[in-house]
């Protein structure tokens, strides 16, 4: 018994002395967090178009639609559809093609973007700061045309509008 | 809305390295209410004076013609109102002529509903446009011809339209 525990000991020893490292590694998830702000069309005449522009600069009751990002990958993108269809509860609609511009954040300089662009996804970038999250923030506008609104019947129309986003692994 | 998103894109993030989601905004609008009247001439044509002359409140008559007014509307209901009486102006006199008011089927019936022209007609839908067609039409008695001079006169009837509903 006793040789035994000495024999351990002494196989042992040289295990210790002579430290291993171990390979440690850590994925950090990518991760994107949309903050939603609805747009508003505002009051519509009926047989008149409407237009909600893609940016803060729009008249009072009147707003356009902002998808707020943060996210701590290299881009992210969002893509949004061509149009919006907006249903009044009790019948009717009203089809409304949607519009998009970017900015580095909220309330900053806003640059338009074509409507193939919002179709096909525009892209913001990692701002190269380790120390916060990169941001972006997409601002959706929209027409209603003269012709949806001739015939609507007066009230409330609402629609969603569903929009993409996705950004790398790194 | 944004916490599920959040949370999907975690999830998918783990699998597959890359990160997607969907986020749902909604987009508001309201149509005002909206209604507006298109009219046509209350014609009495020839009046003799010392003779009453009356025009009836419905398309298709042979001597004169009625006024119309066709309202057009999107809310649920709409009332259209005329005054009870109006004032036609001449050549240095005026003629008072009492009002009578109709609604029919369409822009030109022959064939029309009475109904007090101050009280109005509500015409109701659920459908938009909703369209109402109202007549009018009236009389000059004998004693307002009565001595006038001859000419023409004139005289205009504000005809109320008050939507209500949506």
């Amino acid at each position: 018994m006793i040789k035994r525990l000495l024999a351990l000991a002494l196989v042992a020893l040289p295990a210790v002395a002579s430290a291993q490292s171990v390979p440690t590694t850590a994925t950090v998830l990518a991760v994107v967090t949309p903050t939603i702000t609805d747009m508003n069309f505002g009051d519509i005449t009926p047989n008149v178009a409407q237009t909600v522009t893609a940016d803060a600069a729009n008249a009072a009751g009147k707003s356009a639609g902002i998808i707020a990002l943060t996210f701590n990958s290299s881009t992210a993108t969002v893509k949004i559809p061509a149009s919006v269809t907006l249903n009044r509860t009790g019948g009717g609609s009203m089809s409304a093609t949607l519009s998009c511009g970017s900015a580095a954040t909220v309330g900053g300089a806003v640059t338009s973007q074509t409507a193939a662009a919002c179709a096909a996804g525009v892209s913001f970038s990692y701002n190269g700061d380790a120390t916060k999250l990169a941001t972006g923030a997409l601002y959706i506008g929209g027409s209603i045309a003269a012709t949806e609104s001739q015939f609507a019947r007066a009230g409330i129309y609402n629609g969603s509008i569903v929009a993409t986003i996705t950004n790398p692994a790194n | 809305m944004l916490l599920t998103s959040s949370l999907g894109l975690g999830l998918v993030a783990g699998c597959s390295g890359a990160a997607w989601a969907q986020a749902t905004l909604t987009a508001i609008a309201s149509v005002s209410a909206s209604a507006t009247i298109t009219t046509t001439q209350l014609d009495f044509a020839v009046v003799t004076a010392g003779v009453d002359k009356s025009i009836a409140p419905r398309a298709g008559l042979t001597d004169g013609s009625a006024g119309t007014a066709t309202v057009t509307f999107n809310t649920s209901q709409v009332t259209v109102a005329i005054p009870a009486v109006m004032t036609l102006t001449g050549p240095g006199a005026t003629m008072v002529a009492t009002l009578s008011c109709a609604w029919g089927s369409s822009a030109r019936a022959t064939t029309t509903t009475a109904f007090p022209c101050p009280a109005g007609q509500a015409f109701t839908s659920a459908v938009a446009p909703a369209q109402g067609f109202v007549y009018v039409g009236g009389t000059i008695s004998a004693a307002e011809s009565s001595g006038k001079p001859a000419g023409n006169y004139a005289g205009s009837v504000v005809i109320t339209a008050a939507h209500a509903g949506s």
